[in-house]
């Protein structure tokens, strides 16, 4: 039978992938209020490299104006869309293998807003707890403490709807509306001690927002997300062994205790540190893989790296339009995959509300 | 050879499996047959490790279950659960393939790949391969998970037992499909491997069981070769209806007819 021959399908599928998030990450190095030219960068990369390439016009600007745009900016920023695009998209696909249904988003059902309540009682009250901290802790205590919100989130969701290794939906998702309601409330409260500046900075924090990426923010946040990255694809087979059921999977060799408690830390990590940076930024972790397995169908051993790369193109391109749309000005990208995502949630529960989702 | 030892098992307080001791052989169908409740499936979840009985010991192959390793038993037992719940849109072929998972470290070689098909044959689904799992009617459905149960223990290692517990492998199916299921499971056995049904339907447990079991309020109500179990009385007592054996002149089998 094909299956060689499909698997060579979704390879190329996957090399597809790879090649528009490429041009995606070009485009959006080079866009922006200002334009900086494909040329223009290879000769300010070769510049710094020490190979003279001859003379490039830079004009009206200077190379090092161009040069601090590309590094101070663009580039952080075009590194963190990527990382958090397939942080979200992967955790998403974990979650949906681990719960055995394709609805469960880390922001749906609440592991982004525990992660949010983590992130902001640190952001207010922390800088008394800050000075007791080792200062090389400073970048990482946001993220350390969005990740036990986040864990501590995915615990109860996940102690609460899996009932003898069956997902209850409906607790699930009601789960996430508790935990999301908890968060909002919490914010507001954190809203209402901080003074102007802070505020519009919570704002826009909590409505999804790569404008904070920085070379410090991103190796912050790297750890987290690089390292489950690195280990998801390692389960791949037993995240196909899961879909089948829990006790399914046992019965198949493998080890379902150890395979659940990775995915739901390395989600959460994943989930946490985007947050920490970045806030909410919803329903990638719904939409991509949904993609994905309409394309390449639901094995996780492609769903897992195509989730990746998709997640990373797909927010590339979110944040491209979340800048050009009203440039200078930009939209919290958050509400960019909220205005996308939603309706496409919605068309989900429309053309799935026959089927039960045991 | 699987050898169960005084297995007792309680839920909420209540006693479920009350002394169990029996013995699956190599190369023949067991079958359990029992009223609902009377314990059949949670005996089987014990077989499958999936529970823990409070006293008594399985042992599987000279090592009792806690002794055998997950990577390993799971290349030479395969379980059929009631039911399977799989809402994701795997190809027929792939869910199959899922059954070779034990085998391999990640990706599938050619020989699982031969498997998965002659599986899929035996079943006699070998057109619906690249079918959409979710689009299958419920017993079809059956069929590719036994399939898939087939595939993890096609074949075992020479002098190494494999062990097959089916839960209802006929729930859902057809006529005809309820004889290819059992016709099956008796070829497994005839390769030497241990199968354990349970089946609600005494003429079919009959017709392909070597040694039937019926249980009763968790407790072995008769053991034998099926002439011997199948006795009105024993059925009137435990099932609570009216039973005789009916003979067919032709072929000189005996049928049990019911009636409440």
């Amino acid at each position: 039978m094909s299956g060689a021959a499909k698997n060579t399908r979704k390879r190329l599928f996957l090399t597809g992938l790879a090649v528009l998030l490429v041009v995606l990450a070009l485009l959006s190095i080079c866009l922006g209020p200002v334009k900086i030219e494909f040329g223009q960068i290879i000769a300010l990369a070769g510049s710094r490299l020490g190979s003279n390439a001859g003379a490039v016009d830079y004009a009206p600007f200077t190379e090092e104006t161009l040069w601090s745009i590309l590094w101070a900016v663009r580039l952080p920023r075009t590194l963190l869309a990527i990382l958090v695009g397939a942080a979200l998209a992967v955790a998403g696909a974990g979650m949906q293998g681990l719960f055995r249904n394709p609805l469960a988003d880390p922001s749906l059902i609440g592991v982004s807003a525990g992660a949010a309540m983590g992130a902001v009682a640190v952001m207010v009250i922390g800088e008394n707890i800050l000075v007791l901290l080792p200062g090389w802790l400073d970048p990482l205590a946001v993220p350390l403490a969005a990740f036990f919100g986040g864990i501590g989130a995915t615990l109860l969701v996940y102690h609460l709807s899996k009932v003898e290794g069956r997902t209850l939906v409906a607790t699930m998702l009601l789960t996430g509306i508790a935990v999301n309601a908890l968060a909002a409330a919490f914010i507001g409260l954190m809203m209402n001690v901080s003074d102007n500046r802070e505020l519009r900075d919570f704002v826009f924090w909590s409505l999804g927002r790569l404008s904070d990426a920085s070379w410090k923010n991103l190796g912050a946040i790297a750890p987290f997300v690089l390292v489950p990255l690195a280990v998801y694809p390692f389960y791949a087979r037993a995240l196909n062994a899961f879909l089948l059921g829990e006790s399914e999977a046992r019965h198949l060799g493998i080890d379902t205790q150890r395979t659940k408690m990775t995915i739901i830390f390395l989600c959460a990590a994943m989930v946490s540190a985007t947050v920490a940076i970045c806030g909410i930024i919803g329903f990638v972790g719904l939409v991509v893989p949904h993609l994905v397995r309409l394309m390449v169908g639901p094995d996780h051993r492609y769903l897992l790296p195509a989730s990746a790369l998709l997640g990373g193109a797909l927010l590339l391109a979110a944040d491209l339009l979340a800048r050009m749309v009203n440039a200078p000005a930009e939209l919290p990208i958050g509400v960019v995959t909220a205005l996308l995502g939603a309706p496409f949630f919605l068309s989900l529960l429309y053309f799935s509300r026959h089927r039960v989702w045991a | 050879m699987l050898i169960t030892e005084h297995i007792t098992f309680s839920r909420n307080g209540r006693k479920i499996l009350d002394n169990l001791s029996l013995t699956l052989e190599g190369g023949r169908v067991t079958v359990m047959v029992g009223p609902n409740g009377a314990g059949k499936s949670t005996f089987l979840k014990i077989l499958a490790g999936e529970l823990t009985p409070d006293s008594g010991q399985v042992t599987f192959d000279g090592r009792t279950l806690e002794d055998w390793p997950l990577a390993e038993i799971s290349k030479v037992r395969g379980v059929l659960p009631q039911e399977s719940l799989l809402s994701f849109p795997f190809k027929v072929n792939e869910v199959i393939l899922l059954g070779r998972t034990p085998h391999h470290r990640g990706l599938e070689s050619p020989a699982d790949y031969r498997i998965a098909r002659k599986a899929l044959e035996l079943v006699n689904l070998s057109d619906f391969g690249d079918r959409e799992y979710t689009t299958l009617s419920g017993g079809e459905k059956q069929l590719v998970q036994t399939a898939r149960v087939l595939a993890q223990v096609w074949e075992t290692p020479a002098g190494a037992a494999s062990l097959l517990l089916l839960d209802e492998p006929t729930a859902g199916l057809d006529l005809c499909h309820r004889f290819v299921a059992l016709r099956i499971a008796r070829d497994f056995a005839e390769k030497g491997t241990a199968v354990f049904a349970i089946l609600h339907d005494l003429n079919l447990a009959a017709s392909y069981a070597d040694h039937v079991i019926i249980l009763c309020r968790g407790k072995i109500a008769a053991t034998g070769s099926p002439d011997d179990v199948f006795q009105p009385k024993i059925i009137e007592e435990v099932f609570q209806v009216k039973a005789k054996l009916l003979r067919d002149q032709d072929s000189g089998t005996s049928y049990i007819v019911t009636q409440s």
